[in-house]
């Protein structure tokens, strides 16, 4: 399959897709089915912590918020402790308690619902509450849902040590176990450009990277940057043309390449950047070679790492703290060997790497619930996960 | 299903209706998690729920629940509860929305219609990218 038809069927669908089949959270009832044990004796492997997480935050959640009376409140002013009123009647039903007076009782109420639904702190009655009342349960249910069917696209056994991209938040975490020993900020792909969600294994990483630019990118990006900058583009942004993708492909001048025929898509051009500065890798980029092209690496570029919305890459994850990653992965600082180009560091054994994306996820996962995180749902994924799921269980 | 139908005057092994050209080995995977309508040719409705873990659920129309086993076995599809089984020819993979006739060696003639299938796992991964989409 051709990567850039792979990466955009990859990113444009709600799958997750599998580099490494072993990863897939059936494949003990496919090696079952396989070996002829898959029979009413065969125990399906738990549920992953992250999933079980879920489960119980779906539990509580049914329990303490589900059941009440999904009554819904007008919009107003911000309003206290002290007040009293039909407003603060029907805020007190809404939340299964009764009176008409803003109490101690309603405050803790209030906190507690903020806390679990992830709005800005407080005991007050403002409008981000009322909208997020008006959503009701089956809304809130409906989010846990389908990021518990998310966590449950994951293994059973993540691994003993285990890297987590939630590109929905656009963050990484690094865990060894059920433990969150470090996390960082990551840049992900646009709403275009989606990162599609993947599980594989790293199994090494290149420093001193070139930049191996995809074709579709090429031509789409860079072709007409070229036309209209001329060989002056390719010297100053440190590309080159070369002949093929083979390892001993001729690096070809700038007159040698029909730069037109590469934007109409006619041809087909392998383009990649030299080393050093303006690298669009950085200084080291960890593999797990896949068909859709997604990587984590290094940037240059770390002035968006400030923002709170990064989804501005093409698709690959880019790392705030790489050489943090780095260190973490291998036990101790990779010694680089001067300049040299491509500079391959096999891990000792295989990391899995898993790249999902949740909008909504239980706090302190394995750990006892403290509600959940809500994050925007920057691909529009959910409303075309909730449809395919349709789920036979609920 | 009924299951008084599907399981216990269903025994035997009916095929679904594809031609042997379609045929091939199926695990099921299609099915895991997901439920499919089966409609019997006297007018009887069921639905199969199929957990991962070999489970299944049958919720008769009129609501009731009773629990079975499932799993593949060969070119068969079959259903357990408690001591009684019954397999079904399984050649190809269901698909949402579409129809099988399945006929049993009771000569009971059923329709199962998959609401919604599990997308074919990767069997092997397409081609490495060539570069990296940064």
């Amino acid at each position: 399959m051709q990567g850039e038809f792979a990466h955009a069927q990859a990113s444009g669908d709600t799958n997750m897709h599998y580099i490494d089949q072993d990863l897939h959270p059936d494949y003990a009832i496919q090696e079952a089915i396989v070996s002829g044990t898959f029979n009413a004796d065969f125990k399906a492997p738990p549920p992953n912590f992250i999933e079980a997480s879920f489960n119980r935050a779906l539990q509580e959640y049914e329990t303490t918020w589900a059941r009440l009376p999904q009554v819904r409140l007008a919009r107003g002013n911000i309003v206290r402790m002290g007040a009293q009123g039909q407003r603060i009647a029907n805020v007190n039903q809404r939340l299964g308690l009764s009176g008409s007076v803003f109490n101690a009782n309603l405050s803790n109420r209030i906190r507690h619902y903020r806390r679990v639904h992830d709005l800005p702190s407080g005991n007050h009655i403002d409008n981000i509450l009322i909208d997020s009342l008006n959503l009701g349960a089956a809304h809130y249910i409906n989010k846990i849902s389908i990021n518990l069917h998310r966590a449950s696209e994951l293994p059973s056994d993540l691994g003993e040590k285990f890297v987590l991209v939630d590109v929905a938040n656009q963050q990484l975490y690094m865990y060894e176990g059920k433990n969150l020993v470090n996390q960082m900020r990551v840049i992900v792909g646009t709403a275009d450009n989606p990162t599609p969600m993947l599980a594989g294994y790293m199994r090494f990483s290149v420093i001193n990277p070139y930049w191996n630019v995809p074709t579709d990118l090429t031509r789409d990006r860079y072709a007409r940057r070229i036309i209209n900058g001329g060989e002056n583009y390719l010297k100053t942004r440190r590309f080159e043309a070369l002949s093929g993708w083979e390892d001993d492909a001729r690096i070809l001048s700038y007159s040698e390449v029909d730069w037109k025929a590469v934007e109409s898509g006619q041809q087909k051009l392998r383009l990649r950047q030299r080393p050093g500065p303006g690298n669009g890798m950085g200084d080291i980029k960890f593999m797990f070679p896949n068909p859709y092209g997604v990587y984590l690496h290094d940037t240059h570029n770390e002035a968006p790492f400030k923002l709170d919305s990064r989804a501005i890459s093409a698709g690959c994850v880019r790392l705030e703290k790489p050489w943090v990653l780095a260190d973490w992965l291998y036990g101790k600082r990779l010694q680089t060997q001067g300049q040299r180009p491509e500079q391959i560091v096999n891990l000792d054994g295989k990391t899995p790497v898993y790249i999902s994306y949740f909008t909504a996820i239980p706090k302190n996962l394995g750990l006892p619930n403290e509600g959940l995180s809500m994050r925007k749902d920057i691909y529009g994924r959910d409303a075309r996960l909730t449809k395919a799921l349709a789920s036979p269980f609920s | 299903m009924n299951y008084k139908l599907g399981l216990i005057t269903m025994l035997g092994a009916p095929l679904l209706a594809i031609s042997p050209a379609q045929a091939q080995e199926q695990t099921g995977q299609e099915l895991i998690g997901r439920t499919v309508d089966v409609q019997f040719a006297n007018g009887a409705r069921n639905s199969v729920a199929f957990g991962s873990g070999g489970q299944a659920r049958i919720t008769a129309a009129d609501g009731t629940l009773s629990n079975a086993n499932w799993f593949v076995r060969g070119n068969q599809l079959c259903m357990q509860m408690g001591s009684m089984s019954e397999c079904w020819g399984y050649t190809q993979r269901f698909e949402a929305g579409r129809a099988f006739t399945m006929s049993s060696t009771c000569n009971e003639t059923s329709q199962w219609i998959a609401r919604s299938v599990n997308p074919a796992p990767v069997v092997a991964p397409p081609a490495v990218e060539q570069g990296e989409r940064g």
